[in-house]
């Protein structure tokens, strides 16, 4: 049950991780024993190139990054922290011996958000840091927030657009299992018409509570638009997703709408999935999906219909849809 | 001029501080969060001195200005603010120098003998020796 985003409380489930770049043993030591009461985590690189490969990988929530370096220098692992899309948003502090002005009008320029000059006063660079602590999750609130839909909490359009290029890519990489299920709300229209907007809004959020109480942790599902949602399942072939939608459906169709008992909603799903490599993109993939659904609103609504992609060519699909 | 025709330096290493000026401890040797670190520091200083005076005698001025540099960024931190300022001045006078002007400068060869002597006073100091 995590297909709903999981809110700010990620933020604050695990200590935030600081990764020191200087070349400086002696700087590495020091300040993981000055900050040991800030309830951080460290991670260190002795070298510019060896800090950007972490922080790539290990995506601190901060970068403090000594300026003077051997080979890469700080500039130049500023402006490759700054020009990567992973590691953009890391709030970047500059240590450096020097109070030479050029250089902390370029590091700004370059997008550090402070820059501490060395010898270090311990109070202020703890102040220092505890601020731009703050600033990484307080944007990270902001990123994921902007990839909230506001009515459901489900991710929106934005979210799906980016996880789902990047979970097509992985399972092709790797030949990963990989499945997608297209959901509509069935006569969507009509019960706008026929109860008003509200009762829209609630079925929508009733949608998203079944979604996530049904769907596995790996899971995560989206408002795609309208009445329509997506739910991405990785590591799944197409055979066990179509049993998670099955799930689905009948769930939605056996809820009760507190304001009108009478009404049985229900919901049509399109499934299209891989048990390994499959030959289509993430656009096809997603077409796919959308014609099984449109495959389950002809054929009576309120049913679950899969395409194994490892099984089809996109021209037999097309026939076939 | 090539590297190898620069001439040797003249400044040997000095294994310990002039006899009037007092041995340097560490502002934190009491600080017992510090103490075990200004220990580690002291024990690795002379291997640093060492290799920073034999590379300003073979004339290998980009490693004694690294380590000046890194000496510069955390004597302060470990207690001997004055053993920075003097690693600041040897990374300075490198920096606006080139090597071979460097070389030939008395007044700037005084700027690596302080830095030395200032050294040796702070190994003087010894470990956990605060006043």
């Amino acid at each position: 049950m995590a297909s709903i985003p999981p809110q700010v409380s990620i933020i604050e489930d695990a200590k935030p991780l600081v990764l020191i770049v200087d070349d400086s043993v002696d700087v590495h030591r020091l300040l993981r024993t000055r900050l040991n009461q800030e309830d951080l985590t460290f991670a260190g690189a002795e070298s510019g190139e060896a800090g950007i490969e972490m922080a790539i990988r290990l995506r601190p929530a901060v970068v403090l990054l000594d300026l003077n370096m051997p080979g890469t220098d700080g500039f130049a692992v500023l402006k490759r922290l700054k020009d990567h899309p992973a590691t953009s948003a890391i709030p970047v502090l500059m240590l450096s011996g020097h109070r030479d002005q050029d250089a902390k009008v370029r590091a700004f320029d370059l997008g550090a958000v402070d820059y501490i000059t060395k010898p270090f006063d311990f109070t202020e660079l703890r102040v220092r840091m505890r601020s731009a602590v703050k600033m990484h999750q307080l944007v990270q609130m902001l990123a994921q927030r902007a990839q909230i839909d506001g009515l459901t909490g489900c991710w929106n359009r934005a979210f799906f657009d980016t996880r789902w290029a990047e979970e097509t890519s992985r399972a092709q990489r790797h030949g990963h299992a990989l499945s997608m299920a297209m959901l509509d709300v069935d006569h969507f229209k009509s019960i706008n018409d026929t109860y008003g907007h509200p009762a829209g809004d609630a079925v929508l959020q009733g949608v998203a509570k079944i979604l996530e109480r049904e769907c596995r942790t790996s899971d995560f599902a989206c408002r795609y638009g309208g009445e329509e949602f997506v739910l991405v399942m990785p590591d799944t072939p197409p055979e066990s997703a179509a049993h998670v939608c099955e799930r689905i459906r009948a769930a939605m169709e056996a809820a009760v709408w507190p304001r009108h008992p009478e009404r049985v909603v229900t919901i049509s799903i399109g499934v299209a999935g891989a048990g390994g490599p499959a030959s289509v993109n993430a656009a096809e993939w997603l077409e796919t999906s959308d014609r099984y659904l449109y495959r389950a609103k002809r054929t009576g609504r309120n049913r679950v219909e899969v395409c194994d992609l490892s099984k089809e060519t996109m021209g037999r699909l097309r026939v076939a849809g | 001029m090539m590297e190898a025709e620069k001439p040797p330096m003249s400044i040997p290493f000095i294994p310990s501080g002039p006899a009037h000026e007092p041995p340097i401890t560490s502002e934190f040797a009491n600080d017992p969060d510090m103490s075990e670190l200004v220990d580690l520091f002291l024990h690795e200083l002379p291997a640093r001195v060492r290799a920073a005076s034999e590379a300003w005698i073979s004339a290998d001025f980009v490693t004694v200005q690294r380590l000046a540099h890194q000496l510069r960024g955390s004597s302060a931190g470990y207690g001997f603010p004055l053993l920075g300022v003097a690693a600041g001045r040897v990374e300075d006078a490198m920096r606006i120098s080139d090597g071979d002007a460097f070389a030939a400068t008395p007044e700037l060869q005084t700027v690596f003998a302080s830095f030395q002597h200032i050294a040796a006073r702070v190994m003087a100091g010894g470990v956990r020796k605060a006043a």
